[in-house]
């Protein structure tokens, strides 16, 4: 069990004026059997006008749009998450889970994910979903490298499996898309990881009503460094910020996450500022 | 109900003026049809620069053709009467099945008056449904909202023309009312200091027709 | 055949009518060669005359699946009963392309997601009545018949004199009362891709009729968690019922296809919050599915708990394995129909197929037994149309209407359509032929 102080911070420049700008935010964790969120502070600016919502994987949405014009448009979570609570989590609509086995346009294997599976995987003597996930992660630790710029948000499992290479985004696509060839429902979860740098990508496996959290690209059983945001069938379902609006013009995003191990000293401190 | 959105308002302003561009220059077309019969070749000339359009059409048979019919010319009676038709096909449920069935009527008659031998009482057709189509838009259209932007199309269209044609001032003064009336009817925002010039500038002893023009085209940019 | 007798004014009329229906632009929009045109939809005058007893046999039935299908679908979008108890395999629902995530935990307004169900049916020479498909998303074309009916009744005052038919130009009231049934407070409106879509003249027909506004996406937007209409003044009035004719993907480019320019940003955030009705609701195609069709009887007799009335075309799934068997062994005398398709594509027909296209099309089907449905071909019972002055025996279905208000209503009509190829199966108006008129003799 950790307590974690995390902020996310997303902010994008537009080199000439928008306006009409509606968004669609999926950043704010929510708590969990696994996790439990505390003091979360959220501001949106320009804010324009705003709306909570929850998508139909639960994920908390804010919703909103910003007629004026604008140049700049930033987001900012912060706040503290208690993780490592559980080891696993409760699969909450059972009679859902046949949807994460459905391959999605980003994890539907090609003819080199389908050789792969057929010919070099051994898993179908296990037993157990979770054995069998497992080892397809460890396999593909083998076959699979990280390599940032070689791959983009639009590329595909199999895409990314033919080059070798790729970020989260890209091991998570593939382990899903070799899971469900394995006949076990898994997911698409994006989160923020111990320390600093961009927000991350794990999958969770289901077995025995229960969903399992394994991040393929550092191969390790996700326990207490992980503060989940969003989970979906695939990246498309968790994408943080999505955005569109009249106006031409270039734009740059900037993203900084940064998440902190409090000690017990630190906490204190921590609180007491919070109730200055 | 009287709601309209803005992009209805700018059809049934357009509709207003399509409807009238080619009621005017259709009769005007007639006219000169008749003068130049024993004229000279480049009379039809005249009728070009009157109205401000370019001269494409190189002689006085390829100018009674293609006015009227060439669907290639942007200034051709049929354009503007098929710029009409597209402003009134998505008017249906503002105008209503029957005022709009009679710029379907016209577009037919336009289309059977090209292929057929007798092109003048075709075109007569046309007219005769543009002028059926304002009459039952006077009597079937209930909102008057609505009423009041197409005919403000339509007088806002009817002055233009007339100025560009250089009409004399009895008849830019009425046109001129009959503007200012439906202006004030309509709901829209317009230049109100745009109409008090109009009605000084049709008064004058020689009259500026290029600033009338250069108004009435602008009074709606608010 | 006293009817016949009474109907020749009306043929001898037909010309009169096809030029009334040019004269108020009944038109069919269609692309060719990536260009738009609009056609006139040719209109036969020969109608198809269903009995009174008749009627009220298909109303039942009509009735009763709209129900079933609307209880399907809440069903899938929550605890997937149909599914925990074994009837209908999760693998029908969760691949099917109709099925969508996003929907899931929705309840709409009443509880209703199809509000207008256009059911096709066609009548076999035994004289059954079959369904052929159920369209539960955008179904259009009640427009035709409707506009046509007054036309008719104009040239040919006395055919109507003599025969007792129910009066089918009630579809806009019909509608009216399904729009405000589910109307959450606010204006209700009709949310078009615009004139080049190939159903713009009933579009705006419709808007005429029912009195709601006609709009594109840029005269909607949402603020806060409301869908509003923006005036030409720039106020805004809250909309509370949509009858959208554009397809899921691009009804809302922040939740769907984000390309949509014809879409509302936001609009399905409003409908998942319950401020707006949706007509249809979106999630539909779940329904509507050729491979879903297979179990809508099980369907009704689940959740109703009745035997169905109507039944579907004798149709197999090649997904069990006693029906790739059936179909392997009868091959050359089905229909095999691709579940992704729709509109008469991706349909062939065993007997028609070469010897190499037959092996290919086994091999793609064992590959992939669950995108295919095989059929028994349906001898359709012919109906007469004029060509050149003589009746001709042609293909046709009728499309039923079913309109769900407080009750579901059977439109006393449908939409006949015809193949203008003797040989054709397919009336699809996507692909040529006409309509026709459909009586309901209310005696």
């Amino acid at each position: 069990m950790k307590t974690l102080q995390f902020t996310y911070e997303m902010r994008t420049g537009f080199d000439t004026s928008i306006w009409d700008h509606h968004y669609t935010l999926k950043c704010i964790p929510q708590s969990s059997e696994r996790q439990r969120i505390e003091q979360c502070k959220f501001t949106i600016e320009p804010a324009g006008s705003f709306e909570r919502s929850e998508d139909s994987f639960r994920n908390a949405v804010i919703f909103g749009s910003i007629q004026d014009a604008h140049d700049s448009f930033a987001v900012s979570v912060c706040g503290r998450a208690v993780t490592g609570l559980a080891q696993r989590e409760t699969v909450r609509d059972p009679g859902r889970l046949g949807s994460f086995l459905v391959q999605s346009s980003y994890t539907a294997p090609g003819d080199g994910l389908k050789h792969y599976f057929d010919t070099r995987l051994s898993i179908c003597r296990m037993e157990r979903p979770y054995d069998k996930a497992l080892s397809i992660m460890e396999n593909l630790e083998k076959e699979f490298r990280y390599c940032q710029g070689v791959t983009n948000v639009a590329t595909t499992a199999e895409e990314a499996w033919n080059l070798g290479c790729g970020v989260c985004q890209d091991w998570c696509h593939i382990m899903l898309g070799l899971c469900r060839m394995a006949g076990i429902p898994c997911r698409y979860v994006v989160g923020m990881l111990t320390g600093e740098g961009y927000s991350h990508a794990w999958v969770e496996i289901a077995d025995g009503g229960y969903w399992y959290a394994l991040d393929p690209t550092n191969h390790m059983i996700v326990e207490d460094e992980h503060i989940k945001i969003s989970s979906g069938r695939d990246y498309h379902d968790c994408i943080v910020t999505k955005g569109i609006f009249q106006g031409s013009c270039c734009q740059t995003q900037q993203v900084r996450v940064a998440v902190e191990a409090l000690t017990a000293e630190t906490n204190e401190k921590a609180e007491t500022i919070d109730y200055d | 109900m009287g709601i309209i959105s803005l992009e209805h308002t700018d059809r049934l302003y357009w509709l207003g003026r399509y409807t009238e561009r080619v009621y005017t220059t259709l009769r005007l077309y007639t006219e000169r049809y008749d003068e130049l019969i024993d004229a000279e070749p480049l009379a039809y000339q005249r009728f070009c620069t009157d109205l401000d359009i370019p001269d494409v059409y190189g002689s006085k048979e390829c100018f009674e053709e293609k006015y009227p019919f060439d669907t290639m010319d942007p200034n051709s009676i049929i354009s503007n009467l098929n710029r009409a038709y597209d402003n009134a096909v998505v008017l249906r449920e503002e105008i209503g099945s029957e005022v709009l069935s009679y710029i379907q009527l016209a577009i037919y008659d336009i289309q059977t008056a090209y292929s057929s031998k007798d092109m003048l009482m075709g075109l007569q057709e046309v007219l005769d449904h543009i002028l059926a189509f304002w009459g039952i838009a006077d009597d079937m259209i209930e909102s008057e909202q609505v009423r009041n932007i197409i005919k403000t199309g339509k007088r806002i269209e009817r002055l233009d023309l007339y100025a560009r044609l250089e009409m004399p001032a009895s008849y830019l003064i009425r046109e001129v009312d009959r503007m200012r009336f439906r202006l004030e009817r309509s709901g829209m925002d317009y230049k109100k200091s745009y109409v008090e010039d109009l009605i000084r500038l049709v008064k004058e002893e020689k009259i500026d027709y290029y600033r009338i023009v250069n108004e009435v085209e602008t009074i709606l940019e608010v | 055949m006293k009817e016949m007798c009474d109907v020749a004014s009306l043929l001898e009329n037909s010309g009169t009518i096809n030029k009334l229906l040019a004269r108020y632009g009944v038109k069919f929009g269609i692309y060719k060669n990536g260009q738009f045109k609009e056609q006139l939809f040719p209109f036969d005058a020969i109608p198809r005359v269903i009995g009174h007893e008749e009627f009220r046999y298909l109303e039942k039935g009509l009735k009763q699946r709209v129900l079933a299908l609307n209880l399907f679908l809440r069903d899938i979008y929550s605890d997937k009963k149909i599914v925990k108890d074994g009837v209908i395999p999760e693998d029908f629902i969760f691949a099917s392309s109709g099925y969508m995530a996003e929907c899931e935990g929705i309840c709409p307004p009443k509880g209703i997601y199809s509000h207008i169900s256009g059911i096709d049916l066609v009548q076999a020479k035994d004289k059954n009545w079959y369904i052929l498909e159920d369209n539960l998303r955008v179904p259009s074309g009640a427009s035709y018949p409707m506009i046509a009916r007054g036309l008719c009744r104009r040239s040919s005052p006395g055919t109507f004199e003599k025969i007792p038919v129910e009066d089918n130009r009630n579809y806009a009231e019909l509608l009216r009362k399904t729009l405000d049934h589910v109307n959450v407070g606010g204006h209700t409106v009709i949310l078009t891709p615009g004139r080049y879509n190939a159903a713009y003249f009933e579009h705006s027909y419709l808007a005429e009729r029912t009195g709601a506004h006609l709009v594109s996406g840029n005269d909607l937007m949402v603020e806060g968690d409301k869908l509003y209409f923006i005036d030409y003044k720039g106020r805004k009035e809250t909309v509370g019922a949509v009858y959208r004719r554009i397809s899921d993907d691009y009804l809302d480019p922040m939740n769907f296809v984000p390309e949509s320019l014809i879409g509302v940003p936001h609009i399905f955030d409003v409908f998942k919050k319950g401020n707006v009705a949706l007509l249809n609701a979106p999630g539909n195609g779940v329904a509507d599915d050729k491979g879903i069709y297979y179990f809508v009887p099980r369907m009704i007799r689940y959740y109703l708990d009745e035997e169905p009335v109507l039944h579907n075309a004798p149709t197999y799934l090649p997904f069990y394995e006693e029906d790739m068997k059936y179909t392997l062994e009868n091959f050359d005398r089905l229909v095999l129909k691709d579940v992704a398709e729709a509109g008469g594509y991706g349909v062939v027909f065993g007997s028609s197929m070469t010897k190499q296209q037959k092996a290919d099309f086994i091999a793609l089907l064992k590959r992939e037994p669950r995108r295919f449905i095989a059929q028994e071909v349906i001898d359709f019972l012919d109906i007469d149309i004029m060509e050149n002055g003589n009746p001709v025996p042609r293909k046709a279905d009728l499309r039923a209407f079913v309109l769900m208000g407080e009750e579901p209503m059977v439109w006393k009509s449908g939409l006949t359509r015809f193949s203008r190829n003797p040989d054709s199966f397919i009336v699809n108006s996507s692909q040529g032929g006409g309509f026709k008129d459909t009586w309901v003799l209310s005696r």
